[in-house]
């Protein structure tokens, strides 16, 4: 039975929208369900199961997925009560398919639960080609105010081709944006700003002569005039010449090799002039003085420490010398040998006085010559360092024809590596050959830069290449503008070919609806309906995107838009039939249509012509229709099978349970259960009594509702004795028939047809309860 | 079980073409037709002819081609002659 559709077998509501008490549908015996009650009591929360259960995002559309812009999002799936109660809020249903009934599938409705479809709803809702579900409030727009464009997505959507009318929006913004991208001159501008850069402003845009003259005027004919480019391509005859001169000037000094060079002699050995004065500088005379001052220091240095010999004494002469001072009284005798002054070799304390400030003057002087020499020797060996330096320095730069000078330094270098003391070796050859080498660069240096200033060949090969890439980089952009130009060509063509793809698809179901439409349409309208048709633009219009919904009003009027030309009702039905005919026609896998209050808009003649085409069209279907309107809820009694459907309806909602249906009435066994158990059974009995009136009444086709206690009314100004007492004779209620007791009615029942009423209704108590609504 | 299908109800079609497979064979289609550029054709069957495109379908399959173009306006590097 793998090619049997699939039919809803039971759908059950826990704790779910209005549904507190679980509350389970069967659809085992009898297919199609109908279900009457007046507004706010439940009906709708039937068909929001049916929606919650196939909802790919887990809500309902009107809730949206978040509380904003007055929907109130998924938390208003649970009932306000589930929590209290203990109930966790969610749908079940089961599914035959043939005779084989597939598992439950559960769909948790909590909105913090991840409320994920059940697989077995997803194999169902993969047969719905086109949604089951018809609400009636959201019908009418299609066919009155909704564009062309957004009827189109409408029917798509319907027909479950969203993702169709996606790519061809996609599309539509991908030809625009590509078609944008091959006229962005972006590229080329920020190239055009380059060259402004790299020319100084003396070009102000791309082109390619006026690049070459400028680089030609520039850069290449300061050093050459006959050198000149003729495009700025590497194998220019004039570019390959003038890359051979860079390798050539990279073979030797150029400008800034000289300056080097010079430099860097100019820092061991240079010689100005101030005034009539010349003075030396560099890290070779700095050497060489710091060790001609180096020798003085260590000679001094030498001499006092002679002097100083005695400096063993030194302590003992500042101990004693503050004895000795000329403002103090001086001692008679030694202070440590006693021996009388007049006895030493001094003669006298005054002599002995002069002899220790004599030796402490000559120990003063040696330590200040002995901190000279270690400032000389630091000096010095700071000098011999640079020199060395220096001279490396000046070698590294040296080429070959420079050979003497290089092993003149090498020679002197190593004198000076292995000088340790005393003079300094000799440098008169090496300052000669220095100098001479100065003077030589300072000549050539002068030569370059009367000829050719601050330009070489390496500058202009640079400036031409820097320029080349640039022409590279335009070239491409160019390129890249012609191919995407290209691109954009092909973009449209294809794009025409998905579009008249997509266009085939949708003209092939459109076909497929035509009639069955029209047939719906002129069962519910009658055979002089207009004829309705769906029509895509012609093949040549660029936007694909609209749908025309058109009717042959009459023979002068063909092909004109409804809404100008239809009633209310002719519009709703028009809607109505669009929906029902492509669910017949596409929803052969599981022709499952649920109906929510879908005649609003109809007389009584037409909800009739309706009920009467569901059951022409729809009987091998299963619907489920919730209806508030009570007519037309008899006219399905009438005209559709009893053997397929359950009729039944809510006759309340209940605090703490949810809706009451007809089917649940209180039955004598309830009662008498809860006096057994010692409870009190007043609302059960209430109930009953409730249920039985409203039975009675609607036998009669008198549509009654129950108030609460605490607005009572006598039943002389009750609709429901109003009512009964306007029918007529023959369909008034026999007496003899009725059952119950025969107990009085315990109100003033009134009097004219009232007490017939009352004569006819032995046995209700409930007569203070009848709501003149 | 009893049977819910009426006697008169029709039997389920083949499983529906959705749209996925439908532009799966779209995109298969646009590929093999001649003259066609098949370079683009793969980056609108890679962004666009999808049932589920991403949110910057567009800029995607925009940046894809530009890309595209990009690699086509650099010339071919000649290749080194054989011996």
């Amino acid at each position: 039975m793998a090619d049997a559709p699939y039919f809803l077998l039971r759908l059950a509501l826990t704790a779910f929208r209005a549904y507190l008490q679980p509350k389970e549908f069967i659809f085992a015996l009898k297919r199609s369900l109908a279900v009457f009650n007046p507004n706010g009591y439940g009906k709708s929360s039937i068909a929001d199961g049916v929606e919650f259960l196939f909802s790919p995002d887990g809500s309902l559309e009107r809730l949206g997925q978040r509380a904003i812009n007055n929907q109130a999002g998924p938390i208003a799936l649970a009932h306000n009560e589930a929590e209290a109660a203990g109930l966790e809020p969610s749908v079940i249903a089961a599914f035959a398919r043939g005779k084989v009934a597939t598992p439950d599938a559960k769909r948790d409705a909590a909105a913090k639960s991840k409320r994920l479809m059940p697989q077995v709803a997803k194999a169902v809702k993969a047969c719905f080609v086109v949604d089951p579900i018809i609400r009636g409030y959201s019908l009418r727009a299609f066919v009155e105010s909704e564009s062309a464009e957004t009827r189109y997505a409408a029917v798509a959507t319907w027909l479950q081709l969203g993702p169709l009318v996606e790519v061809q929006k996609n599309l539509r913004q991908l030809r625009t944006q590509v078609k944008e991208a091959s006229e962005n001159q972006g590229e080329l501008q920020r190239i055009d700003r380059q060259v402004r850069r790299l020319t100084d402003a003396k070009v102000v845009a791309w082109d390619e002569a006026t690049v070459v003259a400028y680089v030609n005027e520039t850069a290449i004919a300061p050093l050459d005039a006959t050198l000149k480019l003729t495009t700025l391509v590497t194998d220019d005859a004039s570019y390959l010449d003038l890359a051979e001169r860079v390798k050539a000037e990279e073979g030797k000094l150029g400008l800034d090799g000289l300056r080097l060079l010079r430099r860097t002699a100019g820092a061991i050995w240079n010689k100005t002039k101030d005034g009539d004065d010349e003075k030396l500088a560099g890290t070779l005379p700095a050497f060489e003085s710091a060790a001609t001052a180096l020798i003085v220091a260590a000679e001094l240095e030498a001499a006092e420490r002679a002097k100083a010999k005695d400096a063993a004494f030194e302590k003992l002469w500042q101990a004693a010398a503050p004895l000795f001072k000329a403002d103090v009284e001086m001692p008679d005798a030694c202070p440590v040998c006693t021996t009388p002054l007049d006895k030493t070799s001094a003669g006298s304390a005054e002599a002995i006085g002069n002899h220790i400030s004599q030796h402490l003057a000559e120990l003063a002087a040696y330590a200040a010559a002995s901190k000279e020499l270690t400032t000389g020797e630091r000096i010095t060996a700071d000098a011999r360092r640079r020199l060395l330096t220096s001279l490396d320095s000046l070698a590294d730069l040296l080429h070959e024809n420079h050979a003497a000078l290089t092993a003149q330094i090498t020679k002197y270098r190593g004198a000076v590596n292995g000088w340790a003391a005393g003079a300094a070796p000799g440098s008169a050859e090496l300052l000669a050959a220095i100098a001479a080498l100065v003077g030589d660069v300072d000549m050539k240096i002068a030569a370059i830069e009367k000829k050719q200033g601050e330009h070489t060949y390496t500058k202009a090969k640079a400036k031409v290449d820097t320029l080349r890439e640039l022409k590279t980089e335009h070239e491409t952009a160019l390129r890249t503008l012609i191919e995407l130009t290209k691109l954009s060509a092909a973009l449209n063509d294809q794009a025409a070919t998905v579009s008249a793809a997509i266009r085939a698809k949708v003209q092939s179901l459109l076909d497929r609806l035509r009639n069955p439409i029209n047939e719906i349409y002129a069962l519910i309208q009658g055979q002089s309906a207009a004829i309705v048709r769906l029509e895509l633009p012609p093949e040549d219009d660029t936007n694909q995107q609209r749908l025309n919904l058109l009717i042959d009003f009459a023979s002068n009027r063909e092909g004109v838009p409804p809404s100008g030309y239809l009633s209310d009702s002719q519009i709703h039905s028009l809607a109505l039939s669009l929906r029902l005919a492509a669910i017949l026609e596409f929803n052969t896998a599981a022709p499952i249509v649920v109906l929510d209050d879908i005649v609003t808009s109809y007389d009584a003649d037409h909800r009739r012509t309706f009920a009467k085409m569901l059951a022409a069209k729809f009987a091998a279907c299963q619907l489920i229709v919730v209806t508030h309107d009570e007519r037309f809820f008899w006219y399905l009694k009438e005209l559709l099978a009893p053997a397929d459907w359950h009729f039944t309806r809510i006759t309340g909602v209940v605090s703490g349970h949810g809706p009451r249906f007809a089917d649940d009435m209180v039955s004598d066994d309830m009662i008498e259960a809860r006096w057994t158990a010692g409870q009190s059974a007043a609302n059960e009995m209430r109930q009953a009594e409730e249920e039985w009136l409203l039975a009675r009444c609607r036998d009669f086709g008198v549509n009654v509702r129950i108030r609460p206690l605490e607005r009572a009314l006598l039943l002389r100004t009750s609709r429901a004795g109003l009512g009964l007492g306007r029918l007529p004779a023959q369909r008034r209620p026999d007496a003899a028939a009725a059952t119950g007791d025969a107990e009085p009615v315990p109100l003033d029942a009134g009097k004219g047809r009232s007490r017939k009423l009352r004569q006819s209704l032995p046995g209700c108590a409930v007569w203070r309860r009848v709501d003149r609504r | 079980m009893a049977d819910l299908a009426p006697a008169t109800a029709p039997t389920a079609s083949a499983e529906p073409e959705t749209p996925a497979t439908f532009l799966k064979a779209l995109a298969a289609t646009l590929k093999s037709l001649d003259g066609v550029d098949s370079d683009l054709a793969a980056i609108l069957a890679t962004h666009v002819l999808v049932a589920e495109p991403a949110m910057d379908a567009v800029a995607k399959a925009k940046a894809a081609i530009v890309a595209l173009a990009q690699t086509r306006a650099v010339p071919a590097k000649q290749e080194p002659a054989d011996g």
